[in-house]
């Protein structure tokens, strides 16, 4: 970093004993501190054992705040929510902090409240794991806590997706903070075939025992496996025995298991880096539960342990076990029946056996401390930038108003604006193209250095002729504007910049209005692409996807007929439509022709055979990239678009784009996604599906937007323009790259 | 990122919604905190709306007004009065899951809109039994030639169930898996498809329509059902699902039946492909390598259904080049519900099977276990597939899809269901028979393993024997002297009529019924036995 940042961590956790909620807090601080970072860590409870908190006090640039020691804290018990919160705003009153980072759903609801708001990054696992299981208050302290919160951190991406299909203001600000495996510091073992093992194979299990958790089953694996003919003992580490209320012997049951089970040596419980040596010691690890599990959202810390120890894991094949090591990982288990099979593979095969064991690596690689903490570094950049050198020097901050009545296009462009050190951002919102509050207006035409008019409106037009001569006026403009009468009463001398989002729109503005083109540059869109690269599901290759279907000039009609030819073809091709519905839109289903359209396109839908059926609507949300992630292939049928995102978003999905070629598609997607015409197009798009091209070209959609319109770049752009002007060059040629 | 935007021209829209997107990013946290509160305080009063529009008493009077407006209705009357008896009875709460775009369906402005989305689907008057719900591709398959069936897909289920009404609503966790119209629901990718499933539910719910969820997928995949299947009025485990509360649901033999005999040096698997799926569980793999090994060694080559055709025809393709067929998956584990549709179907075509442990196909066709091949460890898997080749005969083929039609036919499996759900409505209606009867011999009637619906005496019934019949639900209609086919047609309500019935051969009555459905030749009978339909 180039600036130090402050931070503060508080689990709402008692760091005297050691459990997972206490370990997520000594790995962010560690993660924080690798950032360079300086870290503030509030206990929650007086200090008894030193062993975690040791640790932390011995990580650079991290200080322990015991509040009961240094005299904050109201008596000796165990800090309550509100007391937490108030401490954690004493602290940050005494140092500002640029994040605070939290944990618990009663904690951060409280927190959300705050002077905090705004600079919180939360996590939270204790919620509902289901939409249906998700109540209305829930929801509403989930909303807050999301608009308190620059970031939402969220264990999986299963529950990243939950909370943005189910908490709307937690969509663009959920960011994936998966468990941190700590790094061993022993010497790995060298891993050697098990075939011609002289001696017994070596299972090994780690943490609770309980019920679901199937440990009163695995003790009796080392006797199944000897009935077999199989030499086999298995380690057990752990003292956590649960009582299982409806069934009061099940604890006895399972401590005799334990201590007399044949075969099997319990090791109880013993630190973190000692089971973990013993765990590397070992040549299969178990992690089969019960199938009630395998819908859980969380994922196991004891997998990615040995995954990062290269140790096989005996487990259980779910979604997310199969997005974390592959469909194909030899050793996945449901019964007795396979754990049998999957011993004897890895003694008699071992090729499988070092193909699991490398699968395992590979997967929990992104896991450890190194790989996360550099995922924390690109957050931290993101949430606080370093000063540009384009306004580097300067004595008073830049003063930007953004003047707009829609700002749907430019909110992350303003989160970034604030975000950035050296820049005052205000607004003056227009509550409609045409009306303001004028006295607003003329305060902010006083008061800023840089005034950006969002959309070339009535706004650009009183601007132009209320600036100061000393002020900066640049406007961004779309794609309507174009065919609006009160352009020509811009005063065109008096804007320095005229940004526009493709080159074709460039020109076309410069055509139609007659401005200087010295002045009319271009930044493209922006895609974030961290937030759209997520895993897809089974089977996308063949679910084409659309968003935004209305007005009927975005032609869906189109996209029914390229689903039509692809189904003559392949009756596996669907279609997934993001977007409302004409009728959700009063001013557009009141236009004769639009209801007239849509009647056509609904009956096609119903009647004919090729595609009925095959068509889903699937609502409307700011939740995109979740449902990206059953969408193979986004269309862009439109007759027009001055950009249209959606190809862009795809593309970053991991999806490929597939557009038709209206006026200026060329000039912002390469030409090998635009196709002449929907046949061209379904041909296109059946051809790379059946030669088996479809994941080795989608990669390659990826690369490419990523390198044309990062959302790095563009804001980089953006702060540059605030002060330079770009060159007009910007709006020749095209933006894919 | 974008969300999906009707237009980018905002001078189109109007100004509320201009303001609405500025919420967003307004300053203002206070003016923000304010709508949400009025915005939770709004949804807090629908769903109190919603609550009161659900209880017990808003529907009865609902009902009343209905029927008094429609004579249609007032015939339903006592029926839909029952189901709302019998849903308070099970004090079933509706749920009120979260979800904002739940209430999208509630915000259509114009009927045309839901007139549009809704397919233009009708419910069926000629048959017996209406389902609409999630299913399957496969299931929506079998169960259309016999119920009606809509398969509707997730946006617009709710309406279909309003706009249809149903004896039941399926959800079918097989409808979830990827290609099928309810892909990924479950999944916390797809909540959209979770909440579509719950309006499903309470438009069910506000019909007094009860609910099923059929888990017809593994473990693991119908886990994630969980919240659904707490509320739904039953929850059965068909094919493939852990045994909780199993349910066979059956097959449409018709559908399956083929006259071809196949090339010996072809075997069929319809379903995961347990040589190639990655997901062949652990256990099964050597004895699948074993059986790859063999085939290759026999010179045998394995046909799966072309993925790209419609499923029926491409099943019926690869069955007819196939002389057998092999199961999938290969074995069926301890504590997993067994028989799947294609093993059935396979042995419906009239084709041996070969496969490993599946007790409950070896309970529904404990009759006929020569047509399955049973391979395991230590068996000769060359001399096993060399019986798989041999084809049955005609008498061992009708046996076969007799045990199916009677045990694990569709319409004996919806029967089963609608019988668990109390309902009176009977799927099996559709293979009524009404047989003419020229004696009273009413044990040899009731010893058929496919009892009559009809009995057409044509001599006098003594009341103790019609009181024996009606007992097992059979009515006895009195016809006087012999009568002609025409006659006894018109005389029967059944939709099928069987004559010169040899009673002393308790399959009669089944093995014609199973002849009629599969096309099969004519057995050899002392009998002139005809069955025939009335339609």
């Amino acid at each position: 970093m180039t600036r130090e940042l402050r931070a503060i961590v508080y689990g709402d956790v008692n760091l005297n004993i050691l459990d997972g909620s206490a370990i997520w807090v000594q790995s962010m601080t560690e993660a924080l501190s690798l950032c360079g970072v300086s870290v503030r860590v509030l206990l929650k409870a007086p200090v008894e054992t030193s062993r975690l908190v040791d640790p932390l006090r011995a990580l650079p640039g991290v200080r322990v705040v015991d509040p009961f020691i240094e005299g904050r804290a109201v008596g000796r018990s165990a800090l309550g929510v509100p007391e937490a919160v108030r401490l954690l705003e004493e602290l940050d009153a005494q140092e500002h902090a640029d994040l605070v980072v939290v944990r618990g759903l009663r904690l951060v609801t409280a927190a959300a409240a705050s002077s905090l708001a705004g600079r919180l990054w939360t996590y939270l696992t204790d919620i509902p794991q289901s939409p249906l299981e998700m109540l209305p208050e829930t929801q509403e302290h989930l909303e807050s806590i999301a608009e308190a919160s620059r970031f939402m951190l969220c264990q999986t991406e299963e529950l990243r997706d939950l909370l943005e299909s189910t908490v709307p203001a937690a969509c663009g600000r959920s960011v994936l903070w998966s468990p941190v495996v700590p790094e061993p510091d022993f010497t790995l073992p060298v891993r050697a075939p098990l075939v011609g093992r002289d001696g017994p194979v070596r299972l090994v299990y780690t943490g609770k025992f309980a019920p679901l958790w199937n440990t009163l089953q695995m003790t009796a694996l080392p006797a199944l496996l000897a009935e077999r003919g199989i030499d086999a003992e298995l380690h057990m580490i752990g003292d956590k025995i649960h009582e299982v209320p409806e069934d009061p012997d099940w604890s006895t049951r399972m401590r005799d298991a334990l201590q007399s089970s044949p075969g099997v040596v319990w090791h109880g419980g013993m630190p973190r880096q000692q089971a973990m040596q013993l765990t590397a010691s070992a040549d299969l690890g178990l992690s089969w539960r019960d199938p009630q599990m395998d819908a859980s959202l969380e994922l196991s810390t004891k997998v990615l342990e040995f995954g990062a120890l290269g140790v096989p894991a005996l487990l259980n094949r779910t979604p997310m076990h199969e997005h974390l090591l592959g469909a194909d990982y030899p050793f996945f288990v449901a019964d007795e029946d396979d754990i049998v099979a999957a011993v004897a593979l890895a003694l008699g095969e071992a090729a499988a056996y070092a193909e699991a064991s490398a699968a395992m690596a590979a997967g929990a690689e992104p896991f450890g401390m190194r790989a996360s903490a550099e995922r924390l570094a690109a957050l931290l950049q993101r949430a606080s930038p370093p000063e540009p050198p384009a306004i580097a020097g300067r004595h008073q901050p830049l003063r930007v108003c953004v003047a707009s009545h829609d700002l749907k296009f430019f909110s992350r462009l303003l989160d970034h604006l604030r975000a950035v050190p050296g820049i005052e951002v205000r607004l003056d919102a227009w509550s409609s193209l045409s009306t303001h509050d004028e006295q607003v207006s003329r305060e902010m035409a006083q008061w800023a250095d840089v005034i950006i008019c969002e959309w070339a409106g009535p706004n650009l037009v009183w601007y132009s002729r209320h600036k100061r001569a000393d002020q900066r006026l640049i406007v961004r403009l779309h794609r309507f504007e174009l065919d609006a009468g009160w352009l020509k009463d811009v005063r065109i001398e008096a804007v320095d910049q005229v940004v526009c989002v493709s080159p074709f729109y460039a020109q076309l503005t410069a055509q139609r209005t007659g401005w200087p083109a010295d002045r009319i540059v271009v930044i493209p869109n922006w895609v974030d692409v961290a937030q759209f690269a997520r895993p897809k599901l089974p089977g996308v290759e063949f679910t084409l996807g659309m968003i935004g279907i209305s007005p009927m000039r975005k032609r869906p009609d189109l996209g029914i007929e390229v689903l039509s030819a692809l189904r003559r073809r392949d009756r596996r091709y669907r279609l997934a439509v993001k977007s409302k519905l004409p009728w959700d839109y009063w001013w557009i289903w009141r236009k004769p022709e639009e209801r007239a359209d849509t009647e056509a396109l609904f009956q096609r839908i119903h009647d004919d055979p090729t595609v009925r059926g095959a068509v889903s609507f699937d609502g409307f949300g700011g939740d995109v990239p979740a449902w990206l992630r059953r969408v193979g292939w986004v269309l862009s049928t439109s007759d027009d678009e001055s950009f249209h995102l959606a190809p862009a978003e795809g593309m970053a999905s991991g999806a490929i784009p597939a557009l038709l070629p209206w006026p200026g598609a060329d000039t912002i997607y390469d030409t090998r996604w635009i196709h002449a015409d929907p046949a061209a197009m379904a041909a296109a798009i059946h051809d790379t599906v059946a030669s088996g091209r479809w994941a080795p070209t989608a990669a390659q959609a990826q690369r490419q937007v990523a390198a044309s319109f990062p959302l790095d770049a563009v804001c980089e752009e953006w702060v540059r323009v605030l002060v330079d002007d770009l060159s007009p060059e910007t709006a020749h040629g095209t933006l894919a790259r | 990122m974008s969300e999906p935007l009707a237009d980018t021209a905002p001078g189109a829209a109007p100004d509320d919604l201009a303001l609405a997107e500025e919420r967003g990013s307004s300053d203002s946290a206070r003016l923000r905190a304010q709508v949400r509160q009025a915005e939770a305080r709004a949804e807090r009063a629908e769903r109190a709306l919603e609550r009161m529009e659900r209880s017990a008493k808003y529907t009865v009077g609902s009902l009343l007004v209905e029927a008094a407006r429609s004579p249609r209705r007032l015939l339903l009357l006592p029926r839909d009065l029952w189901r709302v008896w019998r849903l308070r009875r099970r004090g079933r709460a509706t749920s009120a899951p979260a979800g904002g775009q739940r209430s999208r369906r509630d915000e259509l402005l114009d009927i045309d809109a839901a007139r549009l989305l809704v397919p233009r689907a009708s419910a069926r008057p000629d048959t017996a039994f209406a389902v609409v719900g999630a299913l399957s591709a496969s299931t929506a398959a079998a169960w259309s030639p016999y119920v009606a069936v809509t398969a509707a897909l997730p946006h617009e289920a709710a309406e279909t169930v309003l706009a249809l009404g149903a004896d039941v609503v399926v959800i079918e966790s097989a409808a979830a898996l990827p290609g099928e119209d309810w892909a990924f629901l479950g999944d916390p990718a797809a909540a959209d498809r979770q909440l579509a499933a719950q309006r499903l539910i309470d438009a069910a719910r506000g019909q007094g329509i009860p609910v099923v969820l059929v888990r017809n997928t593994p473990p693991a995949h119908t886990a994630f059902l969980d919240a659904l299947a707490s509320r739904c009025d039953l929850v059965v485990d068909g094919p493939g699902s852990r045994r909780g509360s199993p349910w066979q649901p059956g097959i449409d033999p018709a559908a399956w039946a083929s006259a071809a005999l196949g090339r010996d040096d072809r075997a069929v698997v319809v379903g995961a492909d347990p040589f190639a799926d990655p997901r062949t569980p652990l256990a099964d793999r050597p004895l699948a390598d074993a059986l790859a090994h063999a085939l290759r060694t026999a010179g045998i080559e394995t046909v799966t259904p072309d993925p790209r055709m419609p499923l029926v025809p491409a099943r019926r393709a690869a069955i007819s080049v196939a002389a057998f067929g092999i199961a999938s998956p290969l074995r069926v584990a301890e504590g997993t519900v067994g028989a799947s549709s294609s093993s059935l179907g396979i042995l419906a075509s009239g084709r041996r099977l070969v496969g490993g442990h599946d007790p409950d196909l070896d309970r529904l066709l404990a009759r006929a276990p020569w047509a399955q091949v049973m391979v395991g460890d230590g068996t000769d898997l060359a001399a096993a597939l060399a019986s798989a080749r041999v084809a049955l005969t005609d008498e061992e083929r009708r046996t076969l899809l007799r045990e199916i039609v009677v045990h694990a036919s569709t319409p004996v499996g919806l029967q089963d269901l609608a019988q668990r759900l109390g309902l009176r409505s009977r799927p099996v209606a559709c293979w009524d028979v009404a047989l003419a009867l020229t004696d009273a011999d009413v044990d040899a009637v009731l010893l058929q393993t496919w009892r009559p619906r009809e009995v057409l005496a044509t001599a006098a019934v003594p009341d103790r024997a019609r009181d024996a019949l009606a007992e097992h639900d059979i009515v006895v209609i009195p016809m006087q002297g012999a009568r002609s086919r025409d006659e006894l047609s018109l005389a029967a309500a059944s939709p099928l009529v069987a004559a010169q019935v040899d009673l002393s051969d308790r399959n009669a009555l089944a093995d014609l019924l199973a002849e009629r459905i599969g096309a099969l030749p004519a057995r050899a009978r002392h009998s002139d036995a005809a069955l025939w339909s009335t339609t």
